[in-house]
């Protein structure tokens, strides 16, 4: 039969090369701009949101999740073992796993690796650019938790050398992020040249660049490496220089939003509703002003959502409206003659219930929730028309805001909290994954910490930009040198304040003071409202049985035995296990 | 150059079809002529004195034969001075003048079945030389004994080393399964099977459930058909028809290794039946069956039910329960029922004092807030009906019944054989439609076309319709029952809801059917071609097509409160219920060809060759389409959905393999004694990379046939002694996927708003891509496996008794298992080949047969056993309570076998304060739920069961004191077979057993009682748990895991205690079969040949070590199809032949 002669040939092996046929495969792909493309798209998942940013530990997570939310340091009332210091090395976590940070980098290093074979470059260097900066991106994550990390920079397999190799150090890690940011951001279009919103512009590039210098420049500094924190200081001043004199990006302060517009930043949407049936009938408006995202020019870099096709699918707003504040954020707001509590003569007190919030600065009262006032939270309690009038307060939430009594710290946010009639869930505000205000935030203190000291020049056009934004018209001064030198002020303290307040929430906090090794503030009992003798104490007199400390403040969290161990997280034992070559960082061993 | 070049195969394979019909047409008015000069005569059996149909007469010198009838008869022309040669297979042959006295022509069997010849892979031989492994069951067998429901079955009990299972007994969907000599291999192994040469081809992959969202891939399961079936060789066998096969060979050692890279798991040859020699032979069999229920478990009824609640909870409150509890109320209502039967929860009720019953008063209230309810919040009355769901579903008269119709015959030049089949399969199930179809046409030709070439064709078409209530695909009837209080259906007769739960029969009745429907057909064209005296061609060409098409439906159903007032919000809703399709398309193409090559150099050396290749392809095309909200449900159609988009859904799923093969076989034997034989296959498969594809799988046996030496003339004790070795090399590639050393890309697209892991990128949210998150593997290969063998075959007496004992070794040194690698390689790698398991044990068979008189009787004896070992998994030695199924929860063990299972060590009962102190002072940091001693809190107590704190650590914990109880794959399968023919009626038995397994079921509501308050309850615990008045009870304390105590979890821990893990030894009465043939003489006056009636039985009695009432051939898990009662078969059965 034929079929014998055939297989005494040789070429019968053909007959047994298959493909796949209902999958993309290797086999037929990688072969257009257009397949890079859709493999870049895959590396914007990897950008962080609101889930890692203002969530502790969802349920069935491992303990080790959401490493940067502010639940792990001091600003929130959150009693965690990461914040406490008193948590242990894990088995498996879920950021060094497969699945986790090391798939995201397999996969950008998987599209760079295919693209060197390319044969005209040019047509997907944006492309290369966009997996070069996810991968600083992931590696910057690694950077933030856990120090040095291995080097990772092909698609290995298991046989790989590089397997069982030991960690790269810590300024090979820093140096590989800045050198991939470097590589992309030539290639990376102007925000104005965007085209597809939502991507990785060159600005995005830059703000990230001037983010891993100045946290690895101020690491560096504050643990004796002047020489190595210098150079990395002088990048993160010339990219958020580069940044801001790129003329692509600028604050959010409308008019029509006044002293508001910080508060109505985060909370931006597009018109519409997202209630149905819902009577009386709903505003779709997300602020007074009407404004919709395309006024937001001040997200570099967004996690974008919609309400019709991309919803955030967290439970933001309910999560968000009156969560517990530490006192030990409330007491970092600034009265409006620019002095802090315990030295501006316009400081009232605690005696009654809202009396700490007079004479602040205006984003206290836009973060926080004052008594007294009302407030509205999406679905149920959604604003009518923002004239704040007597249909829409009947339609608040609660009423006259009166704080919790639940022993919890009294301090209330309402940050992320939507005020149209958004159900659960179905908030769409973008995330920002970078701001301009970080970048200005980023220049001022990068200047201030290369050179000890900032001039009046720089911080106008950088943390004063973020400060007045909504203090235009309270009288506030901006920070000067004269006003630190003239009140006895700390100018680091002061740039550092400024940055807590602007960025809390964000995802910053927790990161800023492991950089400053800032042990003090880690360990710093949590409080709340002063109790004794206050109109707390006659509205709530059960909370006698809390613990209180000299000045009579609620201490709602004194186990605080954060050490230097707790500065890097412990690798999966696992981990160590598998390949003893990574060892454990200093402390968990 | 994919598709284009196998155009011509299909070609091939039609055109083969046209011309099996053609030539059947052609020839079948070509019937054996009489002549004038005929003579006719009867042969029958010298021992016996049955008749021999079959057997070959010829005239001597010339070509002309034909063939005996059913009756031993024959005709045939013959000049007065012939000489007719007559032969038969397995007797001796005779000589004798055609002027002779013909009527009672006897034939004795052979001394020794020299002449028996035994289908091996790619050709066949006898079984005198063989030296292999090969176990062969033919036709009579297994026929005449009752139906079959997969030619599989037939091998259980009659192949030592051959354990087959099924695991439910639900029509058409048996999910059979079998192994030959216990496992190869933690991946899976299926046997491989032949049909006729050709491979019956297993399903890459399986469907996707019925009402599942299409959208899955589900080739990371491969087999599973989210019905509980697994889609293996054996399953598609099950559309075969057991009346068409002529023999079953079994090949266990290295005489598979000529299948090389698939035969793994031991290969079955399945011969079909083909035209016998002489006049056509027109038979019918006939068998009407009907199904009794057989072992279930029992359930408790209501005060039983209700009493055990209140027992459990107030030994869980140390006496002293809640009895605001809601489910503490439930159970003291269930022992006070009132006399109406029901407590309508709209109006209010007073409770008698003295009796506690309570009384109507009949004023209006809302059911939540009624004083009288136990606390539902939507339940709108209580009913006591006592239902004993067993009873309400299953039972009725399950009648099956089989119609077979064949006709055979053969011409010089010629052979046919037509069958016909339909078969009915009756269900227990007594609500809903359920039953499973078979039709089967089955057309077998060949032709000598010249001396040298001859053609044979084989054509099977096969239908299998299944029909089921999709409701026991959901688990809604199939899994736990309701509580006995639920009444069937409602005062008028609708079905009746209670909260959110609902009458599992109605479910089954209303919610709609899922109709499968599988079509097979296997088109095979053969042929022989004689290139010399000693050397031959053969070739096949075989297309191999199926289709399996499932409509799915799940009806809206509307669900009342018992009163019929009120009517419970739809379940399934129009927006939930839904409608779905899923067609599967599978075609398989073969094409091989071999020489063969035999002579004899001087009178010593024998010697044959085999050399030949063979190339497969297997296509599978799936797509499913489903929509939810439709119309109405009267008529199931895609095209009444009125929902949006979101409502349907499609999937499509496609894939292909093939593989190339050379291969060859040489046997050499020196004076008929001294036997020799090597076998290769070279195999190259399209799942691996070009330059891995092509591997070398080879086997050497040898055999001695010391009967045959001078030293035994003289002896009278032996009649046949032959000593067998083998060595051999088989491969699996099971745990290989298709594509393995591509790397395949997943891309993602939003799903909508909801969506939120896809990024918003311009106006939209972007597709991506992203490369699979398993790595290829381009150095694993097929797991190798090494068999050794040996076998000694003996027969004594005159061959009155003869055996054959066999021991083996098999090492699969290079088994693919998983590894964790560091996770910076960030993907999944892939299993490697660096596992080695053991596997060996020992089969034996003795069988006795002589004659008393007129009464023939024979006894025969299986029994095997074998045992495995993971020799090496990389280290992997942390111990699991319970079932190691190789999942990260329960992953398998170094140094113990697959399957085991471990748990505590069993102390015994705590029956004094003394050992309940003793075990509370080992209690601290304890992992098992024993709660602790803790203020009045009393920990262990009497009535509790206590454990053996085996590593002396201080304290009672896992894995620290888990000890090795035992696998779940039985050991000592044993099988006696027993038959008496006696002036023509036949009477014959099979029992069938296992001497030991270990069943642990899982902390189940089967296992555990009280494990959930809210369902029906099992009663085998019922009287029969500790009290302080009943402490040699079987069963602890009851308890219900409440009071936040866990003494549930405490005493029910996997453990040496029969009441977790059980024994699963049994003794079975598989097969009864009384029949009787009626008498010649009586028959030839209405021109019959031959009948046979008779009477059969399966599993009509068994004795069992299982407690918890189910079967103990039911699987482990007793979970969805599973709990398809079992039963007994009783079947009246006629074969006529005209």
């Amino acid at each position: 039969m034929a079929l014998v002669l055939c297989f005494m040939q040789s070429g019968c092996n053909k007959a047994l090369n298959l493909k796949p046929l209902d999958q993309l495969s290797d086999a037929a792909y990688w072969q257009t701009p257009s397949d890079f493309q859709l493999a870049a798209n895959a590396f914007y998942t990897y950008e962080r949101s609101f889930l890692d940013v203002i969530f502790d530990v969802p349920v069935g997570v491992s303990t080790n999740a959401n490493p940067h939310a502010d639940m792990k340091g001091d600003l929130v009332n959150t009693a965690n073992g990461f914040s406490r210091g008193t948590n242990t090395a894990p088995t498996t976590d879920n950021i060094w796993s497969t699945g986790g940070a090391w798939s995201k980098i397999r996969n950008t290093n998987y599209l760079i690796a295919k693209a060197a074979t390319y044969p005209k470059p040019a047509d997907i260097a944006r492309y290369v650019a966009e997996a070069k900066f996810f991968r600083a991106y992931v590696y910057f994550d690694l950077l933030q938790i856990y120090g040095a990390v291995p080097l990772i920079l092909t698609p290995i397999t298991p046989d790989s050398m590089a397997v069982y190799g030991p960690r790269a150090s810590r300024d090979s890690v820093v140096n590989q992020i800045i050198a991939d940011l470097n590589d992309a951001i030539p290639n990376l279009p102007l925000q104005s040249n965007i085209g597809d919103n939502g991507r990785v512009s060159q600005g995005a590039a830059q703000a990230f660049l001037s983010r891993v210098a100045l946290y690895e420049g101020t690491w560096q500094e504050f643990r004796g490496n002047t020489a190595r924190a210098n150079s990395l200081l002088d990048i993160a001043i010339s990219a958020s220089n580069a940044v801001m004199i790129s003329n692509q990006y600028s604050l959010f302060a409308p008019a029509a939003l006044g002293d508001s517009a910080q508060k109505y930043l985060f909370i931006l949407e597009n018109n519409g509703t997202s209630g149905t049936g819902l009577t009386p009938p709903a505003d779709p408006r997300s602020n007074p002003a009407g404004l919709q995202k395309s006024a937001n020019n001040e997200y570099i870099l967004a996690n974008r959502y919609d309400h019709a096709t991309r919803q955030i699918r967290q439970n933001v707003t309910h999560t968000m409206f009156g969560y517990d504040l530490t006192k030990n954020f409330a007491d970092l707001y600034l009265c409006k003659d620019g002095l802090p509590v315990d030295k501006s003569p316009l400081f009232q007190g605690y005696s009654t219930m809202n009396s700490e919030f007079i004479n602040r600065e205006n984003r206290m009262r836009y973060n926080m929730m004052v008594a007294g006032q009302y407030y509205w939270s999406g679905n149920a309690n959604w604003r009518v028309d923002y004239l704040g009038d007597a249909i829409e307060r009947a339609n608040s939430n609660g009423g006259a805001f009166k704080p919790y009594n639940n022993s919890l710290t009294g301090y209330h946010n309402q940050k992320w909290a939507v005020e149209k009639n958004d159900y659960d869930n179905e908030e769409a505000m973008d995330y920002p994954v970078i701001r301009y205000a970080e970048v200005l935030l980023n220049y001022a203190e990068a200047v201030f910490e290369r050179n000890g000291s900032i001039s009046n020049a720089d911080l106008d056009k950088s943390l004063n930009l973020v400060r007045l934004r909504v203090n235009k018209d309270n009288g506030m001064p901006p920070l000067s040198n004269e006003l630190v030198g003239a009140n006895g002020l700390d100018m680091r303290t002061e740039i550092r304040r400024e940055r807590t307040i602007e960025l809390y929430l964000e995802g910053f906090r927790v990161d800023d003071l492991k950089r400053w090794h800032d042990l003090a503030s880690f360990q710093k009992p949590l409080l709340g409202i002063t109790w004794t003798g206050t109109q707390f104490q006659t509205t709530w007199p059960t909370q006698s049985t809390i613990p209180k400390d000299g000045n009579g403040n609620l201490i709602v969290d004194n186990i605080r035995n954060f050490s230097e161990k707790d500065f890097l997280w412990p690798i999966p034992t696992q981990q160590v296990q598998l390949n003893p070559a990574l060892g454990q960082n200093p402390g968990w061993q | 150059m994919k598709n284009r070049s196998f155009l011509p195969l299909r070609r091939i394979g039609f055109y083969s079809f046209l011309l099996a019909l053609l030539t059947f047409i052609v020839q079948a008015p070509v019937f054996a002529q009489n002549g004038s000069n005929s003579v006719t005569g009867k042969i029958t059996d010298a021992v016996t004195g049955q008749p021999i149909p079959g057997a070959t007469v010829k005239v001597k010198g010339s070509s002309k034969g034909v063939s005996t009838d059913a009756a031993g008869i024959f005709t045939i022309n013959a000049a007065p001075s012939a000489i007719l040669v007559i032969s038969y297979v397995g007797y001796a042959g005779q000589e004798v003048s055609a002027s002779a006295d013909l009527s009672s022509l006897r034939l004795s069997q052979a001394s020794k079945d020299l002449g028996e010849v035994v289908v091996v892979g790619y050709g066949t031989q006898k079984k005198a030389s063989l030296t292999g492994a090969v176990s062969v069951v033919t036709a009579k067998n297994f026929q005449d004994r009752g139906p079959i429901a997969n030619p599989i079955a037939a091998l259980q009990g009659q192949v030592p080393g051959v354990v087959v299972t099924r695991s439910s007994a639900a029509p058409g969907r048996e999910a059979w399964n079998f192994q030959v000599r216990g496992a190869t291999s933690i991946n899976s192994t299926d046997p491989l099977i032949i049909i006729d040469g050709i491979p019956v081809s297993t399903p890459i992959y399986g469907a996707p459930p019925p009402g599942a969202t299409p959208g899955t891939p589900v080739n990371s399961n491969p087999g599973n058909t989210g019905l509980g079936v697994t889609m293996n060789s054996a399953n598609a066998l099950s559309s075969l028809n057991p009346s068409d096969i002529e023999s079953i060979s079994v090949l266990k050692d290295a005489a598979a290794s000529i299948y090389g890279s698939r035969a793994a798991g031991g290969v079955v040859l399945i011969t079909t039946k083909k035209g016998r020699s002489g006049k056509p032979v027109l038979q019918y069999e006939g068998t009407v069956s009907t199904k009794k229920k057989g072992l279930m478990y029992k359930l408790a009824n209501g005060p039983q039910w209700g009493h055990g609640i209140m027992d459990a909870l107030t030994n869980d409150y140390f006496g002293n329960p809640n009895k605001s509890y809601i489910w503490y109320r439930m159970g003291s209502l269930m022992n006070n029922a009132p006399d109406s039967g029901y407590i309508d929860l709209n109006y209010t009720y007073t409770v008698d004092p003295t009796t506690g019953k309570l009384t109507y008063v009949g004023t209006p209230v809302a059911p939540a807030s009624n004083p009288a309810n136990p606390g539902f919040g939507d339940v709108k009355d209580i009913t006591f009906f006592n239902t004993n769901w067993n009873d309400i579903l299953w039972g009725g008269g399950a009648v099956s019944n089989t119609h077979n119709l064949s006709l055979a015959g053969r011409t010089e030049k010629s052979g046919y054989r037509l069958s016909l089949r339909y078969s009915d399969d009756g269900s227990l199930l007594k609500w809903g439609d359920n039953s499973n179809k078979l039709y089967n046409v089955r057309l077998a030709n060949d032709w000598t076309i010249t001396n040298k070439l001859k053609v044979e064709t084989n054509l099977s078409v096969e239908e299998n319709d299944i029909l089921m209530p999709t409701a026991l695909t959901n688990g809604n009837v199939l899994g736990n029952y309701m509580q006995p209080g639920f009444p069937t259906v409602t005062k008028n007769g609708q079905p009746y809801a209670w909260g959110t739960q609902y009458d599992p029969n109605w479910q089954a009745k209303l919610g709609g059917s899922t109709k499968e429907s599988n079509t097979r057909i296997y088109a095979n064209l053969g042929l022989t071609y004689s290139i010399t005296k000693h050397l031959r061609f053969l070739g096949k060409v075989a297309y191999d097509p199926s289709v399996t098409d499932v409509k799915a439906q799940n009806k809206v159903i509307h669900w009342w409160n018992y009163a019929g007032t009120i009517q419970a919000p739809d379940a399934p809703t129009q927006a939930n219920g839904y409608y779905q399709r899923q067609t599967t398309k599978e075609g398989y193409y073969n094409l091989n060809g071999y020489f063969e090559y035999r002579n004899t150099f001087g009178t010593n050396h024998d010697l044959a060759v085999t050399a030949g290749s063979q190339y497969e392809r297997d296509e599978y095309d799936y797509y499913s389409a489903k929509t939810t909200s439709l119309t109405n449900d009267n008529v199931p159609s895609l095209n009444l959905s009125i929902g949006d988009p979101t409502t349907k859904s499609v999937n499509e799923l496609q894939s292909h393999w093939a593989l190339g093969s050379y291969f060859g076989r040489l046997n050499y034997a020196y004076k008929g004694k001294y036997l020799f034989e090597a076998q290769a296959r070279y195999d190259g498969s399209s799942r691996f990379a070009p330059e891995d594809r092509w591997k070398m799988f080879y086997g050497f046996s040898g055999g001695w046939r010391i009967i045959d030496e001078n030293f035994m003339k003289k002896q009278k004790v032996f009649s046949d002694l032959k000593l067998r070795a083998s060595w051999g090399q088989v491969g699996n590639q099971n745990g290989i996927g298709l594509y393995d050393y591509i790397n395949t890309l997943g891309s993602t697209v939003t799903s909508g708003s909801a969506s939120s892991g896809v990024p918003l990128l311009g106006a939209n949210p972007v597709v991506y891509i992203n490369p699979s998150g398993s790595l290829v593997s381009l150095n694993r290969t097929w797991e190798t496996i090494q068999n050794e063998n040996a076998g000694l075959d003996f027969g004594l007496l005159q061959d009155r008794l003869t055996g054959t004992f066999d021991y083996y070794i098999r090492n699969n040194n290079n088994m693919l298992i998983g590894i964790t690698y560091p996770s910076v390689v960030g993907a999944n790698a892939p299993q490697s080949n660096s596992g080695h398991l053991r596997t060996w044990g020992w089969e034996t068979t003795l069988g006795w047969r002589d004659q008393i008189g007129k009464l023939t009787y024979h006894v025969a004896a299986t029994v095997s056993d074998n045992r495995n070992k993971l020799v090496s998994l990389q280290g992997a030695s942390v111990m699991t309570p319970g079932y190691t199924d190789g999942t990260s929860a329960h992953p398998y063990v170094q140094g113990y076998p697959i399957g085991s299972i471990f748990g505590l060590k069993y102390a015994g009962r705590i029956q004094d304060q003394k050992t309940a102190d003793a075990v509370n002072a080992i209690g601290a940091g304890n992992n098992i739920g024993l709660p602790l001693k803790v203020g009045s809190q009393p920990g262990a107590r009497m009535g509790d069961n206590y454990y053996v704190d085996v590593n002396h650590d201080g304290k009672l914990t896992t894995p620290g004191d888990l000890v090795y109880l035992g696998r779940d794959d039985p050991r000592y399968v044993y099988s006696l077979n027993l038959g008496l023919e006696w002036k023509g009626i036949d009477f014959s038995t099979v029992f069938q057993g296992v001497g030991s397994r270990a069943v642990y079921r899982g902390y189940n509501v089967v296992e555990v009682p009280y494990q959930n308050l809210y369902q029906g309850e099992g009663a085998y615990w019922v009287g029969n748990t500790w009290t302080p008045s009943h402490t040699n009870a079987f069963y602890p304390n009851l308890s219900a895991n409440q009071n936040g105590q866990t003494y549930n979890t405490y005493n029910y821990q996997p453990s040496s205690w029969s009441g977790t893990v059980q024994n699963g030894a049994y003794v079975r009465l598989k097969n009864l079969v009384l029949g009787y043939t009626i008498p010649q003489s009586l028959i030839e006056k209405i021109k019959l040949q031959k009948v046979r009636i008779y009477f059969s039985g399966q599993d009509l009695w068994e004795k069992t070590a299982i407690h918890d009432g189910w079967d103990p051939e039911a699987s482990r898990t007793i979970s969805n199809l599973e709990r398809y009662p079992f039963y007994r078969y009783l079947t009246f059965g006629l074969n006529v032949t005209f």
